[in-house]
């Protein structure tokens, strides 16, 4: 049995002859921000599809709360308790804002949901602003914050976002990351995967860098951004 | 506090929609001629073939292109029930119009299930694929279906099967239609249609908030099937005569077109495109050569100048809050 909240031991993935993640140990514990920084074709996406499923390891394990979730379909991961924000948002464009969240609410019952509806539009105001609009006309970073909160709506004990900051505009990536922030004092653990290394390591306790889907470097995330090579390959200093 | 008055609304409507029908009938069809009398008829089964199409296509987004297939299946069975089990029914329990009604509603049953049964075989396979190649499947089906029943001699094979009990009327067929509107309206509108709508959306996203998506699918198309093989139970027994070349692939098509039409995902834009695309060739009859060349023409104008359809993603009382 595991202590930690995730684990992946040894998992390799690949996509026909291609290697995507190599031999990947991570573990993430209940509370914190673990965040996945790496360049394009790193595997940090893969890595978080392997988890839900929609990429089926060939080797390793990977275990929430000490339950594998290897044979698991996506859909039972989700009740589970492991929320994703798939990359690029992924928001049910033609339905409306609040037809999302709802949506996001789906595992959940109609009490429950009417909290978790509030506590979406305290963390996200302008979400309730656009409540009936439809998702896909609103900007990038108010779909990001919209995905999000479509996730919270499950009651998520473990959130997995990809590429928060993903074509948004700067200062709606500030907003985004300390809503993350906010979120994980409420409790809820984090793990987050992001090109932006500068900012997912300034918003997370811990970090894992990974290049050509190996696992380089781990540790706190203030070590890694003090580290010489990180700064160098990833943070753009000399 | 819309939501309640959605139902009884639909039932005034509906029934206004009746008595005007029926006296218009009377008055109207029926004395200047069958020929109106069918039309409306065949618009009727038009309309629960394009709603029920509308619940895969439409509101979950999946291309099926072989609703004919479940068309046929349903017709065919619910003929056979009547044809072969019809004399022994009325030997039992007598003759009368509520005898013919009750074997009517039999057979229709029946034509129904087994429509449901096939999707349901259809269904577990093939919606675990995507766009083109679910479409090649259920195109392939309608096929198959085409060709197995042109093959079975105790259903007239080639030569159509003949014989089949006058049961149907316009009466049936109304309220084959509106029990196929309430229920895909009700369907839509509930936590299971909002699924189904947040599938045809996005997939991976649906599946990551604990949507089964296979399964739900696979309902909404044996739902969608089971009410063509209701349309097709309806339609045997109005004819009196069933051919395959009822049900080729052409009349899947048209059926897409209706739906097209009309506006996808949109429930009154599917019976707008269905009452349209019956009563279009009806006016085009001498031209009735180039029917095919106008329904290209028509789908291709439609996606040039209102690629929404006519009636967009309206629902039965207007957006329904759902945009663009």
């Amino acid at each position: 049995m595991s202590e930690h909240l995730l684990s992946l031991r040894r998992v390799s993935c690949r996509y026909g002859a291609v290697r995507a993640l190599t031999d990947i140990h991570l573990k993430v514990d209940a509370g914190e921000i673990v965040t996945l920084i790496g360049a394009n074709g790193a595997g940090k996406s893969t890595l978080l599809k392997a988890i839900v499923s929609r990429v089926r390891p060939d080797e390793g394990e990977i275990l929430f709360e000490g339950t594998s979730l290897l044979r698991k379909a996506t859909h039972e991961i989700a009740a589970m308790g492991i929320a994703l924000v798939p990359e690029g948002r992924a928001v049910f464009g033609n339905l409306t804002v609040l037809e999302n969240l709802e949506m996001g609410g789906y595992l959940r019952s109609k009490s429950e949901n009417r909290q978790s509806l509030e506590h979406a539009f305290a963390i996200f105001p302008r979400l309730r602003e656009r409540v009936r609009q439809a998702a896909g006309t609103l900007s990038g970073g108010e779909q990001q914050m919209l995905a999000i909160g479509r996730a919270l709506m499950a009651k998520p004990r473990l959130l997995l976002l990809d590429e928060p900051s993903l074509g948004i505009a700067p200062i709606l990536v500030r907003t985004i990351y300390e809503a993350i922030d906010a979120i994980n004092r409420e409790g809820m653990t984090i793990l987050v995967v992001e090109q932006n290394a500068h900012l997912a390591l300034k918003h997370s306790h811990r970090a894992y860098v990974l290049e050509t889907g190996r696992v380089v470097m781990e540790g706190s995330s203030r070590e890694i951004a003090n580290d010489p090579k990180v700064k160098e390959a990833y943070l753009g200093e000399i | 506090m819309k939501r309640w008055l959605t139902l009884p609304i639909i039932l005034i409507v509906l029934g206004l929609l009746q008595w005007g029908c029926t006296a218009l009938l009377l008055e109207g069809p029926i004395r200047q001629g069958p020929y109106y009398y069918q039309i409306l008829v065949l618009a009727g089964i038009n309309i629960i073939l394009a709603v029920s199409l509308n619940l895969t296509n439409g509101v979950a987004g999946q291309f099926s292109i072989g609703h004919a297939g479940f068309f046929a299946i349903g017709a065919y069975i619910a003929a056979c029930i009547s044809v072969y089990g019809g004399p022994g029914f009325h030997a039992a329990l007598g003759m009368g119009s509520a005898q013919d009604g009750a074997l009517l509603l039999i057979a229709i049953a029946c034509g129904a299930l087994a429509a449901a049964l096939a999707g349901l075989l259809v269904g577990i396979p093939s919606l675990r694929l995507r766009g083109d190649y679910l479409a090649i499947v259920t195109l392939g089906f309608g096929e198959i279906i085409r060709v197995l029943i042109l093959n079975i001699d105790a259903v007239g094979a080639a030569r159509g099967f003949t014989g089949i009990p006058k049961l149907s009327n316009f009466f049936w067929v109304f309220a084959g239609v509106a029990i196929a509107i309430l229920v895909l309206h009700n369907l839509a509108r509930s936590g299971y249609g909002r699924a189904l709508l947040s599938i045809r959306e996005d997939e991976i996203a649906a599946q990551a908030m604990g949507i089964p998506i296979t399964r739900y699918k696979v309902m909404a198309f044996v739902i969608s099937a089971a009410f063509a093989g209701l349309a097709g139970g309806l339609f045997g027994h109005f004819t009196m005569y069933l051919h395959t070349n009822s049900f080729t692939f052409v009349k899947s098509f048209e059926i897409i077109i209706m739906i097209a039409l009309g506006g996808l995902g949109s429930l009154p834009g599917a019976v707008l495109g269905a009452a349209v695309i019956t009563v279009l060739p009806e006016l085009f009859r001498e031209f009735s050569e180039y029917r095919m060349v106008i329904y290209s023409l028509a789908l291709i104008l439609i996606m040039i100048f209102r690629p929404q359809g006519l009636l967009g993603r309206a629902g039965l009382l207007g957006r329904g809050g759902r945009g663009k």
